[in-house]
C-alpha cells in the first residue's frame, strides 16, 4: 500500500486541548500595568465654578489665571500662565459654569506634613467687541465697553493623606461688574519743554552728574494719549487713569509717602523696562531686568496742569480707588533702579555698571483697573508707526 | 517502452559550484554574526527543493522507487501538488498504471487549474489499463512473440519527441518568464508543455510577484527581495504582520502599541509613517488622506497569508506613487486552494486571536471564506483610570486593539487562458494609535471594507478594487474635562484603482518580454460631520490620477557555456496627479547571471510620494499651549512629491543546497521631503468662532517641502543555512549611514543625521524536528537612534525636540508540538523575552508604549 493511501485512525487529543486551553487562560491573567508615557500630562487638578456677569451678555467671558505671586497689571506685570473662554452661548440666565483643567497642584503630603497648596488668581473680562488676545501685550487687556471682575484667589491642594488622587477645587464664583469706561492708555511721550524748534531728547545721561554734584539729574517728561483705529488694534478712546494717594494726615492732599516733596499718584503707573539688546524685535527684556519707575506728578512742574486741583474742585475723596481720567500726565524719572519688581528691591542707577544699564527701555503705562500700553510692542512689526518709541539711557 | 521518454534534464542553474570567494565571505560572515546570536528565518522550501532534486535525478537514472521515496519526503516537508503529479509520472514511466492513477488522481483531488487536462491523462491510463486487461485474454501470444507492433512503436516514438520538444521549448523561455502568482497555475500551456512543465525542477523555486512587471525567481529580480512564507509565519508565533517585518533586512520596525506599528525601509521610520507602500494581493492599501498603513485596518489574518514579499528601494517605476522606499506585498492564499484550518491564540495582555479558514473548489470554480478575529489591550496605561483631572474618550482604555476580519474570494477558470477573480472582505475594529506632530495618542473605530475583481485572458490582465474607509469616531484617547476636544472626528473616504495591462514576448532581435499598462485611480474624502466633509480638512475633495507604465525585460544572452544569462530592466512609468502634474519615474536594471545559482544586480531608479489630503488640505485645530487657545495646521496645496533616487547593486547565490547569500549595497538621496513649518504666532486672529468659539488661535504651522536633502547609504548581507533537514540559521545584517547633504558640504563630521538606526542584526534559529517538536528563535538588535520631533517647551512655545532612543534587543521563541499527523498544531511562544528582566520593555518611540513582554499559547487545527 501506498504510503499516502494509508488510513490512520488517531484519537482526538482531549487531554492537550484542555492543557493548551488552561495555559491561555494562565497567560490571560496579567494586571495592565499604569506606566506615564514620556509626554504624560503628570496627575493636576481642577477648577470648577460659575462665572455672572451682571450685566447683557455681550461677548465671550474670558478667565485668566495667574499665580499669586506674580500678579497681573496693574500690582505687577505678570502673564496669565493659563486661561479659558465661556462662550457667551454657554450663559443661562447671566450664569455659566466653567471648568479650568490641568491646573498645577500644591504638594502632596508627606509623612507629617499636610498637602500644601499652590495659590492662584484668577482675573476676568467680559470681551464685549471681541478684540481679545493675550498673546500680544496690545490686545491682552480691557478695552473700552468690556466688564471685568474682582480678582478670586484660589488655592489648589496636592494629595491629601490617605487619598489616592489629587482633590479638585469646586464651587468658584466670580462676578463681572466693573465696568471699562476707556480703552487703554496708548501714549506718546516726550522730554519736558521739547518743542519743534527746540527739541529735547527723550533719553537719561548715564554716568554724567548735575550742577549739584549728584550722578544725574531728574528728568522731566511728559506723556499723551495717542489714539488709534487700525484694522489691527482700534483704540480710539484712550485716557491715562489717575488715581492720588490718600489722605491718611488729613491735610487735604494726597500724603506723600515715597519722600519726592509732592502728593503720591498712585496710578497711573510708568515704568521703564531695559530692553534684551540682542533683540532686534525690541520685545524681550534683558536679564536681569532693570525696571527704572517713573513719577506721576499731581500736576505739571511749571504749574500749567493741575489735575490734582481739578480733582480737588470735583470734590472727590483721597481714598486711593476713585480714578480721574485725562489725556496727559507729568513725570520724572528718578535716580533709581529697580532689579526685581516682586521685592521692589532698589539700587541707585549709578552704581550700575555702564554696559548693564545702557541701552533702550521699554516704556510701560498701567492703569489701577489693569489697563496697560507699552512701547515698543507687536505692532511695530506691522508697520504702525509711533509704536517704536524708547527711552534711551546713553552715556 | 515508456522509459524512452525521459525526464526534462536536471537544471544546472541549481546545481553549479559555489566560487570560494563566496563562500569565505558568507562563512565569515555567518561566524560573525552567529557569534553574537543565532536567529531564525526561513522555511522548509530549501529541504524539499533538495529531495525533490535528488528524487528527479534517481528516476532519471532509473531508479524509480528511490526516486519516488525522495519525492514523497519533499511532499511531506512541503506539500506541492505537482510533486504528486511527478510522483505519478514516474510510476506511469515505469509502467506501473496503478500507482500512477493513484498519484494523478490525488493530484486532480487538489483541484489545479489543469485538472481537466490531467484527466484527460487518467482517462487515457485507465483506457489503457482496461485495453491491457481485455488484452490479458489474447495474451501472451504477441509476448511469445515478444514484439510491438510497428504502429504502437511509431506513436510513442512521437509521443516521446514531441515531449523532448516541449522539453526543449520550456528551457528556452526567458529568464523570468512567469505568472503573477494570482493567477496560478498554467492555464496558457499546451497539454503537452503541461507534462514538460510538471516535471521541471522548479517546483520549489521561490518566485517574487512584486519585483517587477513578470513574477520571477528572487535569482532574477533586479532589485533586493525577500521573502517570509507561511511557514515562517507558524514558526514565528507573530500576531501582528510587522513583528513578521523585523526581521527583514533594512527594515526598520517602529511599534507604538499592539496595534500600532510604523514600517520605513532604509531608514525615514517615522510617526504615521508614509514612505513605504503596502499591497494586498497587489491591491493598494494606501491610505490616501493619511498616508500611513494601519496594519491593523487590513482585512487580512496572519492566516490567510501566504506569503509576503518586501521589496526593498523604490517602487514607483512599477507602483507610482507613494512606493517610495520600498514595497510589501501581502500574497494571501488563494481560494480553491481545498485547506480548512481554524486556530485560537491567547495569552498575555488579554490576546485572544482566532481564525477559521475554508476554501474548496468546485470544477473550475474555486472559493474560500475565512473569518478572524483579534484583540490585544495595550501593553501599558498612559493614565490612572482613577483620576480625575483626565477623562477618557473610549469605554475601554486598556484595550489596544480589536478586530474582526473577514475574506471572501471566488476564482473561475472558464477556459485555460481565461481567469475570472473576485473578492471581497472588511475589516471591522477598534484601534489605539499614535498621531503626529503636537498630536498624541487616539483612537478610531472603524470598518474598511473592499471589493476586488480581476480578469486575465492570455496576456490581457484587467483588474479593478474599491477601498473604503469609514471611520463614524476617531479621536484623542484622552482629554481633559473642560480642555479643547476639537480632533474628535469621523471620515469617510473611498478609492477605485483600476489598472489594465498587456504582457507578452517578443523577438526583436533578443527576446522581450514586454508589459504595458495603463490605470486610473479616484479617491475621494467626505465626512458626516458637519454634513460634508473631514473636520481636518477644509473642504471635500476628489482627486483623480492618471497612469501608463510599461517595462521591457530584455535577454541578451543565455544558456552559454560559461555565462548563465544576462537581462535588462527598462521600466518607465509616468503620473498625472492633479496637484503635482506629471511624475516620470524610470527605472534601469541589469541582472547577471554567471553561473548557475548566482545573480548580479544593479539598478538605478527615482520614486515619489505625493503629499497626501491631510498634506494638501489640512485645517487642523491642535490644542494650543494653554487651555484657551489652539494651534492651526494647514495644507498645502503647492506641495512638490518628496522624491527619492537610489542606485544599488545586488550579489545572491542560490547554487548550494546548503546556504543561500545576499548582499545589497545602495546610495540614496532623498530630497523634498514634506514636513511641518515652524509655529508662527498671529496676530490679527482672534477667536476661533466659526470652529471653536471657546478657542483663541495663538499661531498656525504649515506642511511644506523641507530645504534639505538627505543622502544614504547602506549594505545588507543576509545568509541563510540549511545544513540538515529541519534545520533553518539565518541571519541578516543592515548598515545604514544618512546625512544631512547641506551641512555635509560645511561640516562632513556634524552632517551625520540619526533619526534611522545605524545597526540593525536579525537572526534567526529553526528547527522541526522529525517527530512531534518544532522550535523557533529570532532576535533583533536596533542601535540607537534619534527622533526629530517637536513639543510645547515651559513657556507654551513649540520647539524642536529630537527623541533619543536607546538601542534594544528583542528575543522571541516560539516551541510547537505538532499531533495528530500535524494535523494538530499546539504551541507556547515568548515576545520580546529580554523584557522580562529588563524594566519592562523598551520603546521605539519617546511617545509610544513601553513594549513589554508576552506570552502566548496557541492551537491549531487542519482539516
Amino acid at each position: 500500500m501506498l504510503k499516502h493511501e494509508a488510513k490512520t485512525r488517531v484519537r482526538f487529543p482531549w487531554t492537550s486541548l484542555l492543557a493548551g486551553g488552561l495555559l491561555l487562560s494562565f497567560f490571560a491573567a496579567c494586571e495592565l500595568e499604569v506606566v506615564p508615557n514620556r509626554d504624560s500630562i503628570p496627575e493636576s487638578s481642577s477648577i470648577y465654578g460659575t462665572v455672572s456677569v451682571d450685566g447683557a451678555i455681550t461677548g465671550d467671558v474670558i478667565l485668566l489665571l495667574y499665580e499669586c505671586n506674580v500678579p497681573p497689571p496693574p500690582a505687577s506685570t505678570g502673564r496669565p500662565i493659563d486661561f479659558i473662554i465661556v462662550p457667551r452661548y454657554e450663559f443661562n440666565k447671566g450664569e455659566a459654569e466653567f471648568i479650568f483643567p490641568l491646573v498645577d497642584p500644591g504638594p502632596d503630603a508627606d509623612g507629617d506634613e499636610p498637602a500644601g497648596s499652590n495659590c492662584y488668581l484668577i482675573s476676568s473680562l467680559m470681551d464685549s467687541d471681541h478684540d481679545w488676545n493675550p498673546f500680544y501685550t496690545t490686545a491682552g487687556q480691557l478695552t473700552e465697553g468690556d466688564i471685568s471682575g474682582e480678582w478670586v484667589y484660589v488655592e489648589v491642594f496636592g494629595r491629601a493623606d490617605g487619598e489616592d488622587y489629587i482633590p479638585l477645587v469646586e464651587d468658584v464664583d466670580i462676578v463681572l461688574d466693573i465696568p471699562t469706561m476707556y480703552d487703554r492708555p496708548l501714549f506718546t511721550v516726550q522730554a519736558q519743554g521739547h518743542t519743534e524748534e527746540e527739541p529735547i531728547p527723550f533719553q537719561l545721561q548715564f554716568g554724567t552728574q548735575n550742577e549739584d554734584g549728584d550722578p544725574y539729574d531728574v528728568f522731566y517728561a511728559e506723556a499723551f494719549t495717542a489714539p488709534m483705529s487700525s484694522s489691527i488694534v482700534d483704540q480710539s478712546n484712550p485716557m491715562f487713569g489717575m488715581v492720588f494717594g490718600p489722605d491718611d494726615d488729613g491735610d487735604g492732599f494726597p500724603d506723600d509717602n515715597n519722600g519726592d516733596g509732592v502728593s503720591d499718584v498712585i496710578y497711573p503707573r510708568l515704568l521703564f523696562i531695559r530692553l534684551d539688546p540682542e533683540d532686534e524685535t525690541q520685545l524681550s527684556y534683558s536679564s536681569p531686568t532693570i525696571i527704572v519707575p517713573g513719577v506721576v506728578l499731581p500736576f505739571s512742574p511749571d504749574m500749567s496742569e493741575l489735575p490734582l486741583f481739578d480733582y480737588i474742585n470735583a470734590g472727590l475723596p483721597f481714598d486711593g480707588e476713585t480714578v480721574w481720567w485725562v489725556d496727559h500726565i507729568n513725570f520724572v524719572i528718578p535716580e533709581l533702579i529697580v532689579t526685581d519688581l516682586a521685592t521692589q528691591e532698589t539700587e541707585p542707577l549709578a552704581d550700575q555698571n555702564a554696559e548693564d544699564v545702557m541701552g533702550h527701555y521699554q516704556i510701560m503705562v498701567i492703569n489701577s483697573n489693569g489697563q496697560l500700553w507699552q512701547n515698543p510692542n507687536e505692532l511695530v512689526a506691522f508697520g504702525v508707526e509711533g509704536q517704536a518709541q524708547t527711552l534711551p539711557v546713553v552715556e | 517502452m515508456r522509459s524512452m521518454m525521459r525526464f526534462a534534464r536536471p537544471d544546472l542553474r541549481h546545481g553549479g559550484k559555489p566560487g570560494w570567494s563566496n563562500l569565505i565571505l558568507a562563512v565569515m560572515l555567518g561566524l560573525l554574526t552567529s557569534a553574537l546570536i543565532l536567529p531564525a528565518g526561513a522555511a522548509p522550501r530549501d529541504e524539499a527543493k533538495r529531495h525533490f532534486k535528488g528524487g528527479m535525478q534517481l528516476i532519471a537514472n532509473g531508479e524509480v522507487d528511490k526516486g519516488i521515496a525522495e519525492l514523497e519526503l519533499a511532499y511531506e516537508i512541503l506539500p506541492h501538488p505537482n510533486v504528486m503529479f511527478n510522483i505519478g509520472r514516474a510510476y506511469m514511466d515505469a509502467g506501473r498504471t496503478e500507482e500512477a492513477l493513484s498519484y494523478f488522481r490525488r493530484y486532480v483531488d487538489s483541484g489545479p487549474p489543469d485538472a481537466a487536462d490531467v484527466q484527460a491523462l487518467i482517462l487515457n491510463l485507465e483506457e489503457e489499463q482496461a485495453l491491457a486487461a481485455k488484452a490479458a485474454g489474447a495474451k501472451e501470444i504477441e509476448m511469445v512473440e515478444g514484439e510491438v507492433s510497428a504502429e504502437q512503436m511509431k506513436a510513442l516514438m512521437e509521443l516521446a519527441e514531441r515531449l523532448e520538444e516541449t522539453a526543449t521549448r520550456m528551457e528556452s523561455r526567458p529568464l523570468g518568464g512567469g505568472r503573477p502568482s494570482a493567477f496560478y497555475g498554467d492555464a496558457e500551456l499546451s497539454a503537452d508543455e503541461l507534462l514538460a512543465a510538471k516535471s521541471v525542477e522548479n517546483i520549489y523555486e521561490e518566485e517574487v510577484v512584486s519585483a517587477s512587471r513578470q513574477a520571477t525567481s528572487p535569482l532574477d529580480a533586479p532589485v533586493s527581495t525577500h521573502i517570509i512564507t507561511a511557514e515562517d509565519i507558524r514558526m514565528s508565533g507573530a500576531v501582528s504582520i510587522p513583528d513578521l517585518l523585523r526581521t527583514v533586512p533594512g527594515i526598520d520596525v517602529m511599534q507604538m502599541g499592539p496595534g500600532n506599528h510604523n514600517i520605513g525601509v532604509r531608514g525615514f521610520n517615522q510617526r504615521m509613517n508614509n514612505k513605504v507602500l503596502v499591497l494586498v494581493d497587489g491591491r493598494s492599501v494606501y491610505f490616501d488622506f493619511l498616508g500611513p498603513t494601519y496594519w491593523k485596518t487590513l482585512a487580512v489574518n496572519l492566516a490567510d497569508i501566504e506569503r509576503i514579499e518586501i521589496i526593498r528601494g523604490p517602487g514607483s517605476t512599477l507602483y507610482g506613487a507613494n512606493a517610495f522606499s520600498g514595497v510589501i506585498n501581502i500574497i494571501t492564499k488563494p481560494a480553491g486552494d481545498k485547506n480548512a484550518e481554524f486556530g485560537v491564540i491567547g495569552g498575555m495582555g488579554e490576546t485572544v486571536l482566532g481564525n477559521v479558514r475554508y476554501s474548496d473548489r468546485i470544477r473550475t470554480v474555486g472559493y474560500g471564506l475565512s473569518v478572524g478575529y483579534e484583540q490585544q489591550d495595550r501593553f501599558e496605561l498612559e493614565y490612572d483610570p482613577g483620576r480625575q483631572d483626565i477623562a477618557t474618550s473610549v469605554e475601554d482604555p486598556t484595550l489596544g486593539v480589536r478586530a474582526l476580519r473577514v475574506n471572501g474570494g471566488m476564482n473561475w477558470l472558464p477556459r485555460r487562458d481565461t481567469q475570472v477573480g473576485i473578492s471581497a472582505g472588511m475589516s471591522h475594529l477598534y484601534v489605539d494609535w499614535y498621531a503626529l506632530g503636537l498630536l498624541r495618542n487616539f483612537y478610531m473605530n472603524s470598518t474598511y471594507p473592499y471589493v476586488r475583481a480581476d480578469i486575465r485572458h492570455k496576456g490581457i490582465t484587467a483588474r479593478a478594487f474599491w477601498n473604503g474607509i469609514r471611520v463614524p469616531d476617531a479621536g484623542p484617547v484622552y482629554v481633559a474635562p473642560g480642555a479643547l476636544d476639537s480632533l474628535k472626528t469621523d471620515i469617510s473616504s473611498d478609492i477605485i484603482d483600476v489598472e489594465a495591462a498587456y504582457s507578452g514576448d517578443a523577438m526583436i532581435g533578443v527576446p522581450h518580454n514586454i508589459s504595458v499598462g495603463v490605470g486610473f485611480r479616484i479617491k475621494t474624502i467626505a465626512g458626516f460631520h458637519e454634513g460634508t466633509k473631514w473636520n481636518y480638512i477644509d473642504d471635500t475633495h476628489v482627486e483623480r490620477h492618471l497612469n501608463g507604465f510599461i517595462e521591457d525585460r530584455i535577454t541578451f544572452l543565455e544558456d552559454g557555456e560559461k555565462f548563465n544569462g544576462f537581462a535588462t530592466v527598462l521600466g518607465f512609468r509616468f503620473d498625472q496627479h492633479p496637484l503635482v502634474g506629471f511624475t516620470p519615474s524610470p527605472r534601469f536594471a541589469l541582472v547577471a547571471k554567471p553561473t548557475a545559482g548566482m545573480a548580479i544586480r544593479a539598478s538605478a531608479g527615482t520614486a515619489f510620494r505625493i503629499p497626501t489630503f491631510m498634506e494638501s488640505y489640512l485645517e487642523l485645530r491642535v490644542p494650543g499651549p494653554v487651555n484657551g487657545a489652539e494651534l492651526i495646521t494647514y495644507g498645502n496645496t503647492g506641495l512638490e512629491p518628496e522624491l527619492i533616487r537610489n542606485i544599488e547593486i545586488g550579489y545572491r547565490y542560490e547554487g548550494s543546497d546548503y546556504f543561500m547569500f545576499d548582499v545589497a549595497g545602495y546610495y540614496q538621496r532623498v530630497s523634498n521631503l514634506i514636513a511641518l513649518t515652524d509655529v508662527t504666532s498671529t496676530y490679527d486672529y482672534g477667536l476661533d468662532e466659526e470652529v471653536n468659539p471657546d478657542q483663541l488661535v495663538a499661531g498656525t504651522s504649515q506642511w511644506d517641502n523641507m530645504d534639505q536633502s538627505f543622502g544614504g547609504f547602506g549594505i545588507e548581507p543576509a545568509v541563510h543555512l540549511f545544513p540538515i533537514d529541519g534545520l533553518d540559521i539565518s541571519v541578516n545584517y543592515a548598515f545604514n549611514y544618512l546625512v544631512d547633504l547641506d551641512l555635509y558640504k560645511e561640516d562632513p563630521d556634524a552632517a551625520r543625521d540619526s533619526r534611522s538606526p545605524m545597526h540593525k542584526l536579525n537572526g534567526g534559529v529553526q528547527y522541526r524536528s522529525p517527530f512531534f517538536l518544532d522550535f523557533g528563535l529570532n532576535v533583533n538588535y536596533v542601535s540607537a537612534y534619534t527622533i526629530p520631533e517637536r513639543t510645547f517647551d515651559d513657556l507654551g512655545d513649540v520647539v524642536s525636540d529630537p527623541q533619543d532612543m536607546d538601542a534594544f534587543f528583542i528575543i522571541n521563541a516560539r516551541i510547537i508540538l505538532r499531533l495528530l499527523e500535524d494535523k494538530l498544531s499546539v504551541g507556547v511562544t515568548g515576545t520580546n523575552l529580554t523584557a522580562f528582566g529588563k524594566d519592562g520593555g523598551h520603546k521605539e518611540h519617546a511617545f509610544g508604549q513601553t513594549i513589554g513582554p508576552r506570552l502566548y499559547g496557541s492551537i491549531s487545527y487542519k482539516f
